[in-house]
């Protein structure tokens, strides 16, 4: 990492419906991202979760409707593990993900009060954006919150077929 | 009259004169309170506790993956401020039940940034909304009267005194407290 310090961050920047609220934007570090393409052209078999599921800590039993899911994001390090070894999970988000610069000033730490009591524990800080609130997203949580997720997919996420 | 007797003027002025110099300045401790209401009754936080008050129709902005008292984020200077509504834990309705936030409640309310103990090494603060900001006032000290008893069980954690302001009765809310149990409630 050295002893430069950070004065810009690149992050992939997308638009996701909340429940019953309006669009909220959401935000990954983009070097956690691998990829991006349209849901029409994934294979059947593809495993895709949709982010809004994963918004919640509690682990819902029937998968959240996926209708608005038209895009998809591969993030690093997003392997199912276990014995079949590395069958990968997409992230479903509803619009087109876009890369932007953001200067360290317009980020900010969570609040502690927020950080404390927040029900997503992959909500890590906000920025503003072109007037918008954004919530900056760990994907790293991502990742350790989807397994359990995914295994209300699949009868066995240990045994997917590659 | 005769030169040198004192007349009856000289004698009122002087009774006067000594009934000034009897006054004893009393320098009493006087409380700094910020005093508001919520829901029809009559709250306060100590003066020390309340960094600004900022307008109730300020743009807050909603944030995913917060609690449902967490009302969202305000930009204050450039810095994130949370906002959230204490109803639930006073166990009292608003004119924001329901998330109906219409135009001439808002307009009427406020939101007081309050400041508390230190949480993980930094200062707990959040904006509190409330339905209408009263005023700011000293009170002296002696005005302010222990909780009686009879205090609502849920009320007893936060509540520090009460006192009676303008004819209407005042519940005083230690600010701490008030921050540490809606934290307890969230999990």
């Amino acid at each position: 990492m050295g002893n430069n310090k950070i004065k810009k961050l690149p992050l992939v920047i997308f638009k996701q419906s909340v429940f019953k609220q309006q669009s909220q934007w959401f935000a990954l570090e983009a070097s956690f991202v691998q990829g991006q393409g349209r849901t029409e052209f994934l294979a059947a078999d593809a495993l895709l979760l949709p982010f809004s599921q994963l918004l919640t800590s509690k682990l819902i039993p029937k998968p959240l409707p996926i209708n608005n899911t038209k895009h998809w994001l591969a993030l690093a390090g997003g392997q199912l593990g276990g014995v079949s070894g590395d069958k990968s999970w997409l992230l479903g988000i509803e619009g087109e993900a876009e890369l932007v610069v953001l200067p360290k000033e317009q980020i900010h730490p969570l609040p502690p009060l927020l950080l404390a009591c927040r029900t997503c524990p992959a909500l890590q800080a906000v920025a503003w954006y072109q007037q918008r609130l954004v919530s900056l997203i760990d994907a790293r949580v991502l990742l350790t919150l989807a397994p359990p997720l995914l295994a209300s997919l699949i009868p066995d996420v240990n045994r997917v077929e590659l | 009259m005769i030169q040198g007797q004192e007349s009856q003027l000289d004698q009122l002025l002087a009774e006067r004169d000594n009934n000034s110099q009897t006054i004893i300045n009393v320098d009493e401790p006087v409380i700094k309170l910020v005093v508001f209401k919520l829901a029809a009754q009559c709250f306060a936080f100590l003066g020390t506790g309340i960094i600004e008050v900022i307008s109730g129709d300020e743009k807050v902005y909603f944030l995913p993956g917060m609690p449902a008292s967490v009302e969202g984020v305000i930009n204050v200077r450039g810095d994130i401020e949370s906002v959230i509504s204490l109803q639930s834990l006073l166990n009292l309705s608003s004119a924001f039940d329901n998330n109906t936030l219409n135009s001439t409640a808002v307009a009427h309310s406020s939101i007081l940034l309050g400041r508390g103990q230190l949480l993980k090494g930094k200062p707990m603060r959040s904006g509190l909304r409330v339905d209408q900001l009263i005023d700011v006032v000293d009170v002296p000290a002696s005005d302010l009267q222990q909780p009686p008893d009879a205090l609502p069980e849920h009320w007893r954690p936060f509540v520090l005194n009460l006192l009676v302001f303008n004819g209407l009765p005042v519940t005083v809310l230690d600010i701490d407290a008030v921050f540490a149990t809606w934290l307890k409630e969230q999990d």
